[in-house]
């Protein structure tokens, strides 16, 4: 049987419609805000992205990254303790390189065959050089850190124990450094304590290089993120 | 008495050898762990010298099996 009435089909357009591109402000355009607040925090405070004291400071590194490090948060400062608190491992580490050389000098070895000589001293300089690189692992990786978010501590104080403190910016109370000594005085370094309002009351960055400016940098990001958080951004 | 040749035959030497053996097995297992060492603290933070790091802890484990092979070879 014949149709009786046949749909008009619907105008097909040729044209691909494409969906209109997201308006962007001319903040986006610019780039996330916690950018324009790191920058204006350091400038105030007078310091500029840099590495400083043999990696001991860093400001607003580029490239590192941290453990639950969150996607809107970046690295303003990242702190070592002070290099010159290596200076008694290394002695020691200076020390065992030499002993080898001054016990065989004393002739106590004299009865010991060559080959036993030779083995010894091989595992010793080996134990010599894992003593001074686990030592440097210690100094190395123990960090603290300010973000534009929070202040982070990683500690390691012994072999695969790893202890990570976290503390938000909001939360923080009375950051104080402690600086005193002839030493820490001509070297400017020392303490800085925070306390915070949670459990855990005090973070602690020790023996960091510039105490007082990193107490400067933490106060104005706290007190930036404050105002923001007033004006309800 | 065959049996009991060996005890004749130990030296004082021979005991050390085997001390220094059993330790540098124990070290070679040290040497392990600080692998993982590295990998815990490298976790913890992405940095350049990472794989540097790890390079170096993987050489010395390289060097402590090497060890108790030298060990049980020249001793």
């Amino acid at each position: 049987m014949p149709e009786v009435y046949v749909a008009p089909k619907p105008p097909q357009s040729r044209a691909k419609i494409t969906p209109p591109e997201p308006i962007q402000t001319k903040k986006e355009q610019e780039g996330p805000w916690w950018k324009d607040l790191i920058q204006q925090v350091l400038k105030d405070a007078g310091e500029k992205s840099r590495k400083a004291v043999m990696g001991a400071y860093c400001v607003y590194p580029e490239g590192m990254k941290f453990i639950n490090q969150q996607q809107d948060e970046e690295i303003v400062l990242l702190l070592r303790a002070h290099p010159i608190t290596n200076v008694g491992w290394i002695l020691v580490t200076l020390g065992m390189v030499l002993l080898p050389s001054f016990l065989l000098t004393t002739g106590m070895f004299t009865g010991v065959p060559g080959k036993f000589l030779f083995v010894g001293q091989l595992v010793w300089y080996v134990m010599t050089v894992v003593y001074a690189f686990e030592k440097f692992l210690f100094w190395y990786y123990s960090v603290f850190i300010v973000t534009n978010e929070r202040l982070v501590d990683i500690d390691f104080t012994n072999l695969l124990w790893r202890d990570i403190t976290y503390a938000n910016l909001n939360h923080i109370e009375e950051p104080r450094s402690v600086t005193g000594g002839f030493i820490r005085s001509l070297l400017q370094y020392g303490n800085v304590w925070i306390t915070t309002a949670s459990e855990e009351p005090t973070v602690e960055a020790t023996r960091v290089p510039y105490p007082d400016k990193v107490v400067d940098i933490i106060s104005r990001l706290s007190e930036e993120l404050e105002k923001r958080r007033e004006r309800g951004e | 008495m065959n049996n009991l040749n060996w005890l004749y035959n130990l030296t004082a030497f021979v005991l050390v050898k085997w001390f220094l053996v059993v330790g540098l097995m124990m070290y070679t297992a040290f040497a392990v762990v600080i692998i993982r060492q590295v990998k815990v603290m490298s976790e913890a933070i992405e940095d350049e010298f990472n794989g540097l790091i790890t390079m170096f802890a993987w050489v010395h484990l390289a060097v402590a099996i090497f060890l108790t092979v030298l060990a049980v070879v020249v001793l």
